[in-house]
């Protein structure tokens, strides 16, 4: 540690006379100093001392990570325990959605509906199988004496542009068989052919027509839903019987006669609306009727594309394993996350701390130049 | 697994702390010889030692061998005295004239070393105190020059500089006060 540099040469002279009259500390100074040191208690090592703080750091920062990595699984598999598609969150989400929109992926019931029904049927059509019988089996059959809004949207597949010309012509006959009508069509045979078809079908046969349009193709998707009408229906014909009373009582008044001019101008004004209202009302129940008594079908038809089938299923649900690690990746993100956040908070604090740190050396240390500056 | 157990057991001695009563009696001169070069007055530098080993004291337990030697740290213990102290005379100094003529300056003061020539002894104390600490420690103490850099608190070349400086500025000023 005392090893002394080397000195330039030139001033070898001085130096050895410098070193010469070397100064040593007087006796009555080395006999204060020794009672000053004679008070002086052997100290016990402080804690800064005794640990080893590259050891501890090196220690410290793996088993913080570690940690950090273990609170992450088991946050991930005691989130993601025993509740198979309710955790899944986002995947399943995705999944959903993605089943929603491809035309392959597994059929998905409306929640807007009031009435929604999940047919059984639905996992032979997501394995591709021409659906036939139990597509029919799946479908709700119609409600009976109650007049109700049915509905039906069904995706199928078909193998080329050529059945699928062929199968739009069919669909099109069932509906006519049935004693239906065709509402629209939009047919496009291009790159990828598809055909949107819109149906009216009496709610009477539209098991037979389910039937006939589950024979069109592979059924990719399917959803039914039933909409009670006979709630509405009920109250439009109670309001006509009211208003048609309304009408009776005021003709009577009309007919018997004895009103003033003012009068018999109100009464006929009140009796033309009236009228008027009745009609409108006669002409709603009709619409109600007829929409209970025919159902409506929107099929869409589309070629096979054999490739995309694969690419665009739906993900398997992962297993536990697999969820606790998708858990455990997302919470490290967060706590990647919040560290971020942290230093971004902590980084001008730090920064004005090592300015106020340096600020405050550097007056010190010009403070010290000035005061050794001054000669004896 | 002996043989790593034994560079642990030897350099866990190597930095054992002695007896702080020890280390005063084996650096004493040097912190002494080193607050007169600094101070410039034997005196002072004698209260100054005395104060120097009273902290030394008190702080004794946050000395860490490892970092520095015992010598090292009492130098710089000494150094901060020796600034307190300066700062003290200023604020004195400032506060006198206020009310007084400044005290002339004491042409009486004892000698830095009864072993000096007066050409050198008068071209000691012509240099600045930052000049003649750094003699004190790289000359007189023969600290090398990474130990001084510390002490002084700059780096190793601003040290060797300032050595070289404060060497050739003694030796023109002994050749002058020889020739006068």
């Amino acid at each position: 540690m005392s090893r002394p540099d080397t000195i330039d040469e030139r001033f070898d002279e001085i130096v050895r006379e410098l070193r010469a009259g070397r100064v040593a500390a007087p006796p009555e100074l080395r006999g204060r100093v020794r009672e000053i040191a004679a008070t002086a208690r052997a100290p016990r090592p402080s804690f800064v001392e005794r640990v080893a703080w590259q050891r501890v750091a090196l220690v410290a920062t793996p088993v913080c990570l570690t940690a950090f990595v273990a609170a992450a699984m088991v946050q991930g598999l005691v989130s993601t325990g025993g509740k198979k598609t309710a955790t899944w969150g986002a995947a399943a989400g995705q999944a959903r959605r993605e089943a929603a929109t491809s035309p392959r992926a597994a059929p998905v019931f409306s929640r807007d509906r009031p009435a929604i029904l999940a047919p059984r049927g639905s996992v032979d059509a997501r394995k591709g199988s021409p659906a036939g019988g139990k597509a029919l089996s799946a479908t709700a059959p119609p409600a009976g004496n109650r007049l109700a809004d049915y509905r039906v949207q069904m995706h199928l597949r078909v193998r080329s542009t050529d059945d699928l010309s062929k199968e739009t012509v069919r669909a099109m006959r069932i509906a006519r068989r049935l004693g239906g009508y065709v509402v629209s069509v939009r047919y496009g045979a291009a790159r990828r052919g598809d055909a949107t078809l819109l149906l009216r079908v009496p709610v009477g046969h539209v098991q037979r027509a389910i039937l006939g349009f589950s024979g069109l193709g592979t059924i990719v998707s399917q959803r039914v839903s039933l909409t009670d009408l006979q709630g509405a229906y009920n109250h439009q014909v109670e309001q006509i019987g009211k208003l048609r009373t309304q009408i009776a009582r005021s003709q009577r008044r009309l007919d018997a006669g004895g009103l003033s001019s003012v009068d018999l101008a109100r009464l006929q004004d009140q009796l033309a609306y009236e009228k008027t209202e009745l009609l409108a009302l006669v002409q709603t129940k009709q619409a109600t009727h007829q929409r209970a008594r025919l159902a409506t079908a929107r099929l869409t038809l589309v070629t096979a594309k054999p490739k995309a089938h694969h690419e665009g299923a739906p993900p398997p649900p992962p297993g536990r394993v697999g969820r606790a690690l998708h858990e455990s990746g997302r919470i490290l993100a967060k706590e990647l996350v919040w560290g971020i956040y942290a230093s971004i908070v902590a980084a001008p604090l730090l920064v004005l701390a090592l300015v106020g740190f340096a600020g405050t050396r550097t007056s010190r240390r010009r403070t010290e130049r000035r005061l050794l500056a001054r000669s004896a | 697994m002996h043989a790593v157990e034994s560079l642990r057991r030897d350099r866990r001695a190597g930095v054992e702390r002695r007896s702080f009563a020890s280390v005063a009696e084996e650096h004493l001169d040097d912190v002494h010889a080193y607050l007169v070069y600094l101070t410039g007055d034997p005196i002072v530098a004698e209260e100054l030692t005395a104060e120097t080993f009273e902290r030394a004291c008190r702080r004794w337990k946050t000395f860490d061998p490892r970092r520095a030697g015992a010598r090292t740290w009492l130098c710089q213990v000494a150094r901060s005295t020796a600034l307190d102290h300066f700062r003290a005379e200023e604020r004195r100094r400032r506060r006198e004239d206020v009310y007084a003529l400044r005290e002339p300056s004491r042409s009486g003061a004892p000698a830095l070393s009864e072993g000096f020539s007066p050409p050198l002894e008068s071209a000691l104390r012509s240099l600045s105190a930052g000049e003649r600490e750094v003699i004190a420690l790289r000359v007189i103490l023969e600290l090398d020059g990474e130990t001084a850099a510390r002490v002084l608190g700059i780096s190793q070349t601003a040290c060797s500089t300032r050595l070289s400086r404060a060497l050739q500025k003694l030796g023109e000023k002994v050749s002058s006060n020889v020739a006068a």
